[in-house]
């Protein structure tokens, strides 16, 4: 690609992951959520993926720590949701007060995990198809 | 009232590309158009006239009930749109494979190879 | 032009504007017995100021983890059906098969 695209997508990458970074730990309290900050992470990896090529991307992230972190965070989500009816999230609410960061139960927890889980899968399905 | 007429059309836009165009592509094209059409539906039918967002905020605590929006459409649409994502990632990936293997994306000529 | 799929259209239309008719009129907010339970109980049971992310999270957490497992189902799929070594050692096109 072009000098120009390659140095803006490059300059411009930090800056993509800490907007989703912010969307999936201010979720709660605004909007966003887990979804749009993974796809804003995802769209931020489909830049690099476009400028340069595939393999000078993969080195920031692999294929097979894209698929540990996957199922990290899903065996995270199984276990926090399975245990949402319990008396976990009793004492956590317990110890919130609302408009605060820390607030909303598990839903920060959740957001995290559900946007790694969003960005693996989105990032995954670009690799494969654009390595064909 | 325009905004039902608006999405109707969206729907027909859809269902017309999926089922006459031949082009796998503008097929899975038309699968996109049609259900963004009805997540257009269902998010407009949860609106309130004059309604603000569904984020409860230090400013509109006390009238906040009275004002915001429907929030089970935008969060059962919210869902809806991350599985039309893989439906569309999925569907992509069986139209590459279709062109390696048959060497075309028309759906005619798909149907006169066999094997 | 296949003219059945055209008459199937063309039904599918008019069925779609006469049902605009019945629909609750744009901006009414009428019958929403759910909706105003969520907008008055769900930030003193969940705490979350976002009322969307408490629904997805929260009341629906099952829906979102099934959804999760389709998105991580999608992703499998893609990166299974897309592999094109093992389709030149086994497809058609591949001038070495027998």
């Amino acid at each position: 690609m072009d000098l120009i695209i390659k140095t803006v997508s490059r300059i411009l990458f930090p800056f993509i992951l800490l907007l989703g970074t912010y969307m999936a730990f201010h979720g709660h309290l605004s909007p966003g959520g887990a979804f749009p900050a993974g796809v804003i992470i995802a769209t931020g990896f489909a830049l690099l993926i476009i400028s340069y090529r595939e393999g000078d991307v993969e080195h920031r992230l692999t294929k097979d720590e894209l698929i540990d972190l996957k199922s990290v965070s899903g065996i995270i989500l199984i276990i926090l949701i399975l245990s949402l009816g319990h008396h976990i999230r009793d004492e956590v609410l317990a110890t919130q007060n609302i408009f605060s960061l820390w607030s909303g139960g598990l839903t920060p927890v959740f957001n995290i995990a559900g946007m790694f889980m969003v960005v693996t899968a989105i990032v995954v399905i670009l690799y494969t198809i654009v390595r064909e | 009232m325009f905004v039902y007429i608006t999405v109707m059309l969206l729907a027909l836009v859809g269902i017309y590309a999926l089922l006459l165009k031949e082009n796998l592509i503008k097929k899975i094209i038309g699968l996109a158009i049609f259900s963004n059409s009805i997540h257009l539906f269902l998010i407009s039918l949860g609106y309130r006239k004059g309604g603000i967002a569904a984020i409860m905020q230090k400013a509109n605590v006390g009238y906040f009930s009275l004002a915001a929006v429907d929030p089970l459409p935008q969060a059962m649409v919210l869902t809806s749109i991350v599985i039309n994502l893989s439906v569309t990632a999925v569907a992509l990936s069986l139209a590459i494979h279709t062109y390696r293997k048959f060497g075309t994306l028309d759906s005619k000529k798909i149907r006169g190879l066999n094997g | 032009m296949n003219w059945f799929r055209a008459y199937v259209i063309g039904v599918l239309g008019i069925l779609l504007f006469v049902s605009v008719l019945y629909l609750p009129g744009f901006g009414s907010f009428q019958n929403k017995d759910v909706a105003n339970y969520y907008l008055q109980n769900a930030w003193k049971e969940t705490g979350s100021a976002n009322i969307i992310n408490s629904i997805v999270w929260d009341y629906r957490g099952y829906d979102t983890l099934g959804e999760e497992t389709v998105l991580f189902a999608a992703a499998m799929g893609v990166f299974l059906i897309i592999r094109k070594k093992e389709y030149h050692k086994y497809g058609l096109n591949n001038k070495n098969r027998k």
